[in-house]
């Protein structure tokens, strides 16, 4: 990126700080000496639901600029020129395999069929991180509503994720209890154990085979990203985090559980947005369900877990109430759109400088179909993506659905039509639009050229 | 999907021409298996033709142990009737077909577990969260709250093992919370002043909490201090908390008095105090106490500093005391017997009994941060009594170190520690601090992180008394070595058999055993799923947590019996007794006269119990079913894995579903949907050795109620169920118990599951063939003791394999 751009950038940024004053107070540039210089935000996020959807309901029928959205998706109708609902995407190593399809959505990994030991690979959202992660105080976040974390490090190891939202608020904005310089001596010490402890480490390490140092190795490598991190923490300690004015930030601490399922997500969305908003943060990864036990949806009547609802049966009712639930849960995705939109940022709206990718590993949830997964990109119109159509991969070479016909149309989402039809090349499409040098993730072919202006 | 592009293979073997699998290379595919390739597949995927651009006769034969997912691959397309094709024209039949797919899936099988069992020089075996927890208590004597927000997560498991190593993965957040666990441990241990004691009671309501109007009136009547807090069902209070906040983190004893009072038919009143910031339940009982004689109930719990936010609950279901029923009045309330509020329903029946289940809350009493001598002593004895003298700083760190890491510590280790305080204090940190900055390095080091087993300087394939030790502790109680192992290991004469039967002597007489027979349980039978799909309010409006909980204690209880009163592995099969608390002897519909309503005590069971054994226990069979119906196949999978130790192949991909029963049409069980759709010829030969292992429970709903009907959709009236069956070997029964009896003629496969689970448990790794003989000479001592519990522990430990890395 030239100069020119980056203090176009700086200077933009102190722009927006007057005009944002009142609103929200971002970290003082001056304190920033030390850390990276502030780059222009290319952001993503990563939203995972689970159990497939009802996909008799889903299926939207026609490719291209003229299509209908089906009802459980009628809510994204306002964000038509923002989004694109992709058909026919699968993982070719985990089809037919079930319950591991959230651990390997952003990852594309194997996993053995035999219930054996799994090993993951490197998710999108990490890839991203290191790319874009290095100006914000957050490399990237991980989140849960329920259910498990998306993100797994290089070393296929998952990074945890937070699911408590008064933790993620206060590690977004919360002020510490202890003094600067009781934190930096804090700081300082934690370093210094961490380089003992590490030293220690490699001492045995480098007397073990290369074969025999697997769990050193990771030892040593959680050590080395820790300290990376504390440094991190370090530099950013002058730079006071974001305050989130009192009325905003009393909304974004209640205490709600699901119980409450709509408010309880729309704080998990509003947390992002915040995020996004102070910049502190560029990646963000959040699971809306695990695929065991996802609470109901007391506002819309509905009780059984989602994982329950998944095992239709084909039992009209539940099916019925299936589609409620994706109708819930896209509903709940669009409002997220809303905010991206409304919150804008030198005039922009967040949501064309993130690219928001919102699905699931599983399309036919009773039999474990996981072949024409359930897909939404959004956003990212500043990223040169090229929204308003549906891009189907089925319709090549099926030329036409029949939903009428459930049997056939769960075939469709339990083997792939187009074995080209990878999540890979969406997920790679996606790293290439934030400027990761790659031309290959995990098994894909290549980019989706539909969907690139 | 086309069969993808083989990759260029590094092959061990290369084949003979002629498409012919050669007999003296091919050694490791069964020839019966060698053949159905030869004949089916190697036309279109030999030499002359690759179809799909696959060749199957120059894979290796090493089915599972080299990385071949090829095979993987090809018992996936047989498994899903998609090869042979359908339009050859000699397809083989489809149970030939399921031999092979089995084969090839028991060779997989074999292959991962030596895979997983391969050691290096050295094991890393990470501590488990209960055994972080356990071992920094024993260490420090502080109670670490693992499972409180933002502390720990929890472990991955393995077939149900949560602490095989090779699982049990290190990320830098496993990382960042090991410092802060440690930094959190160490304040606690050594706070800056020693706390001062925190005492008091208070009333559950105030003189000030009185309605001005009333308060005079009841201090001219004397009954200011007789003021009570009444709790209608689901009802809370808030006033635990004394004026001032906690000093310190610390365990602190709560103390409640209150009444309970039951109604003739219903639940007892149950107390439940809930930390909502921890999110975290410090206790729950129920109470059943009459209004003029309460009962004072006492609990120790762990805190952290400050306010506490305690929410007391009376947890049972009842009228809700939102719109009319229980809301508090500005009458202060003294006894039930003074009648109703004008909104509110009637308290009590014609003989002023109540109605619903109510708690009275007296008072609330507090004390605090208890801390036993013992404690104390042990962690003053890590922590110099003289400022800057450095002599002690060496030596406090050694001893921390040398117990931290179950081992002794060398020079150069301890130099690295020392090195850190010294640091400190040239960066003009406070002594006490500094020394702590040692200490933090301490726990947070590889040494005290993971439990090793090896030299990294050589091979060896023993353990030494110190690992024995660890190895021993970890098995039997979760925690490092105390004092006496430490000793022993010590002096060496760990490897001595005597010495080690009279140590697991010792130690199961030890309260500590609990905590195998939980964990060990656990893991074996899987508990961890009981509650995971949870079951559907509607059909099951019964199911709550507290019975969800009874239900696994029933369990785990059951196992710790077994143990500890001598029994046998046929009790795990079948036995006319088990443990029941009043809660759940309702459930099942057994007497609950004078059975404890927490805990659990050992009651026989009638003839005509349906109960007995593991296998009808609730919570096994909620736990093989969905929350929402039972699921025989599920049932059968358990039952081969934690009865027989064999996994069935898993299920072809994209098998049709068993389509519904349309309401139109009559009733039918899940087991005649089942067996229709078992007709299918491929799925059949994998069914006939799964079902009949899971159809003997039919006479139990999703959650472990007896039935003899199934309440289903459809017309008519609901079926019979019918829990008869054939085992693969031709053995028939009709009744659950009949099949528990035939389970029972084959004990010796059961013995020879269990030692393996409890080897794979006790050795943190998966069982490979080079540990059959071991496990073989276990098992006969098994039998040789009559297939007592606790032999089969101690022959287990006193074993050669227990010794081996």
């Amino acid at each position: 990126m030239s100069n020119l751009n980056l203090n176009r950038w700086q200077i933009s940024r102190r722009q927006m700080l007057k005009g944002l004053g009142a609103c929200i107070a971002l970290p003082l540039l001056d304190c920033m000496a030390s850390l990276p210089a502030p780059s222009k935000p290319k952001r993503s996020v990563f939203l995972y639901i689970p159990n497939g959807v009802n996909t008799l309901t889903w299926q939207i029928e026609k490719a291209g600029a003229d299509y209908e959205f089906t009802k459980p998706m009628k809510s994204l109708e306002k964000h038509r020129a923002d989004i694109t609902p992709i058909s026919g995407l699968h993982h070719p190593m985990v089809l037919g395999k079930h319950h591991n399809c959230e651990k390997v959505w952003l990852t594309g990994a194997n996993v053995p069929g035999d219930g054996g030991a799994f090993r993951n690979t490197v998710s999108a959202d990490q890839i991203i991180a290191d790319a874009q992660g290095v100006a914000t105080r957050f490399s990237s976040l991980e989140m849960a509503i329920e259910g498990v974390s998306l993100a797994w490090s290089k070393d296929g190891i998952q990074i945890p994720a937070e699911r408590n939202t008064q933790q993620i608020f206060n590690s977004l904005f919360g002020v510490e209890k202890d003094s600067k310089e009781t934190i930096r001596r804090r700081l300082s010490r934690r370093g210094s154990i961490l380089d003992l402890v590490a030293e220690d480490a490699n001492r045995v390490n480098k007397k073990l085979g290369s074969e025999d140092r697997s769990k050193l190795d990771e030892y040593l490598t959680a050590v080395r990203q820790v300290e990376e991190r504390t440094r991190r923490a370090d530099e950013w300690l002058n730079v006071p985090k974001p305050v989130v004015p009192a009325s905003e930030a009393a909304r974004l601490q209640r205490k709600l559980s699901m119980a409450e399922a709509g408010e309880y997500y729309r704080l998990f969305y509003d947390l992002m947005v915040m995020a996004l908003r102070t910049d502190s943060t560029r990646v963000i990864t959040c699971g809306i369900g695990s695929e065991g036990n996802t609470s109901g949806i007391p506002e819309i009547g509905i009780l059984q877990t989602r994982h329950g609802l998944s095992h239709h049966n084909g039992d009209p009712e539940q099916l019925r109430r299936l589609t409620e639930t994706d109708t819930f849960l896209v509903g709940q995705f669009s409002y997220f759109l809303d905010q991206l939109k409304e919150h804008k940022e030198e005039n922009t709206p967040l949501l064309d400088t993130t690219q928001v990718l919102w699905g699931s590993g599983m399309a036919y949830g009773h039999s474990h179909g996981n072949a024409n997964l359930p897909t939404i990109l959004a956003g990212g119109k500043t990223l040169g993506y090229k929204h308003g159509t549906h891009v189907d991969f089925n319709l090549p070479k099926i030329a036409k659905y029949d939903i009428t016909d459930a049997q056939g149309h769960y075939k469709i989402c339990s083997k792939p039509v187009d074995e080209n039809a990878r999540v890979s090349n969406l997920l790679l499409t996606m790293l290439q639009r934030v400027e990761v040098k790659a031309d290959k993730f995990q098994d894909s072919v290549g980019p989706i050229s539909q969907i690139v202006a | 999907m086309e069969i993808p592009r083989l990759p260029a293979l590094v092959l061990s073997l290369l084949l003979a021409a002629g498409g012919r699998l050669d007999a003296e290379t091919s050694g490791g595919l069964e020839p019966g298996v060698r053949d159905y390739f030869e004949q089916h597949c190697v036309k279109c995927h030999g030499e002359e033709k690759q179809k799909g651009d696959f060749r199957i006769d120059t894979l290796s034969t090493k089915v599972g142990f080299e990385n071949n997912p090829q095979w993987l691959e090809i018992m996936e397309r047989i498994n899903s009737g998609e090869m042979p094709p359908k339009k050859t024209k000699e397809r083989p039949a489809a149970d030939e077909s399921a031999k092979v797919v089995a084969w090839l899936a028991d060779r997989m099988k074999e292959g991962e577990a030596a895979l997983m069992a391969a050691r290096g020089r050295v094991s890393y075996n990470r501590l488990t969260r209960d055994e972080y927890v356990n071992t920094v208590g024993d260490l420090l004597g502080v109670h670490f709250d693992a499972k409180d927000p933002g502390a720990f997560l929890e472990d991955p498991e393995w077939h149900g093992f949560e602490r095989i190593g090779s699982v049990l993965t290190l990320s830098p957040s496993n990382i960042e919370k090991y410092l802060g666990a440690a930094e959190v441990i160490l304040a606690e241990a050594y706070p800056e002043k020693k706390p001062a004691p925190y005492e008091g009671t208070k009333r559950a309501v105030m003189e000030d909490q009185v309605n001005a109007r009333h308060r005079e009136r009841l201090r001219a009547l004397g009954l200011l201090d007789k003021v009570r807090f009444e709790m209608w069902p689901g009802d809370m209070f808030r006033g635990t908390n004394l004026q001032e906040p906690l000093p310190e983190a610390g365990i602190y004893e709560i103390s409640y008095t209150l009444s309970g009072l039951k109604p003739e038919k219903g639940r007892a009143p149950r107390l439940k105090v809930y930390e909502a910031k921890l999110d975290r339940v410090l206790y729950e009982q129920d109470i059943v106490a009459p209004e003029d004689q309460p009962v004072t109930v006492t609990f120790r719990t762990h805190l952290p500093k400050g306010r506490p936010n305690i929410e007391v609950y009376n947890d049972v279901p009842g009228p809700s005391n939102l719109p009319r029923a229980g809301r508090h009045g500005e009458t202060p309330f003294i006894s039930i017997k003074d009648g109703r509020i004008p909104w509110q329903m009637k308290l009590t029946d014609e003989q002023g009994r109540a109605r619903y289940p109510f708690l009275i809350m007296d008072s609330v009493a507090w004390r605090g941060p208890i801390l036993t001598d013992e404690e104390q002593s042990r962690r003053a004895g890590f922590f110099p009594r003289e400022d800057g003298n450095m002599d002690e700083v060496r030596e406090c760190l050694g001893a921390l170190a040398r117990r931290a890491f179950r081992r002794p510590v060398t020079t150069e280790e301890l130099d690295g520690y020392v090195g850190i305080v010294k640091a400190e204090l040239d960066a003009k940190e406070k002594f006490r601090d500094a020394v702590k900055a040692g200490m933090l390095a301490i726990l947070c080091s590889k040494s005290f992180v993971f439990i090793a087993e090896g030299d990294e300087s050589v091979n060896r394939g023993t353990l030494n008394d110190w690992e024995i030790a660890a190895r021993l502790s970890y098995l039997l109680w979760s925690t490092m070595p105390d004092a006496e192992l430490f000793a022993l290991a010590e002096k060496g004469t760990l490897h001595d058999k005597a010495e080690l039967s009279r140590q697991v002597a010792r130690m199961l007489a030890d309260e500590r055993a609990t905590r195998f027979t939980d964990s060990f349980a656990t893991q074996w039978l899987r508990l961890r799923r009981v509650g995971m799909f949870q079951p559907d309010k509607k059909l099951y409006p019964d199911y709550d947590k507290t019975l969800e909980a009874s239900m696994v204690g029933e369990t785990k209880s059951f196992f710790r019996e077994v143990l500890q009163g001598g029994l046998t592995l046929r009790e795990f099969l079948s036995s006319d007794w088990s443990m029941m608390n009043a809660g759940l002897a309702q459930y099942y519909g057994l007497p609950d006269e004078g059975l404890p309503r927490d805990g659990f005590q050992r009651v026989s069971l009638p003839a005509d119990s349906h109960r007995g054994g593991l296998l009808t226990q609730a919570a096994i069979l909620s736990l093989t079913s969905d929350g929402t119906r039972h699921r025989p196949v599920h049932r059968g999978v358990w039952v081969s894995e934690a009865i027989f130790g064999r996994s069935p192949p898993p299920p072809p991909a994209n098998v049709e579903p068993i389509p519904t029963n349309p309401v139109d049409a009559p009733k039918a069980t899940l087991r005649m949907k089942l067996e229709a759709h078992i007709r299918d010829a491929r799925c059949a030969a994998c069914h006939a050795r799964i079902d009949p292992l899971g159809l003997a429970f039919e006479n139990y709903d999703a959650i472990g109620r007896w039935r003899t009907d199934e309440i289903t959709d459809g017309t008519g009236t609901n079926p019979k169920v019918d829990p008869s069956g054939t085992l693969p070997d031709g053995r028939e029964y009709t009744t659950p118990e009949e099949f528990k009896k035939l389970l029972l003629a084959d004990l010796d496969a059961f013995n020879h599951t269990f030692i393996e689970k409890l080897a794979t448990y006790g050795l943190r790794r998966s069982i490979s063939f080079s540990d059959r003989d071991e496990l073989k000479s276990i098992a006969a001592e098994s039998k040789a003791k009559d297939y007592r519990l606790r032999d089969i522990v101690e022959a287990f430990v006193v074993s050669d394999l227990f010794q081996k890395r």
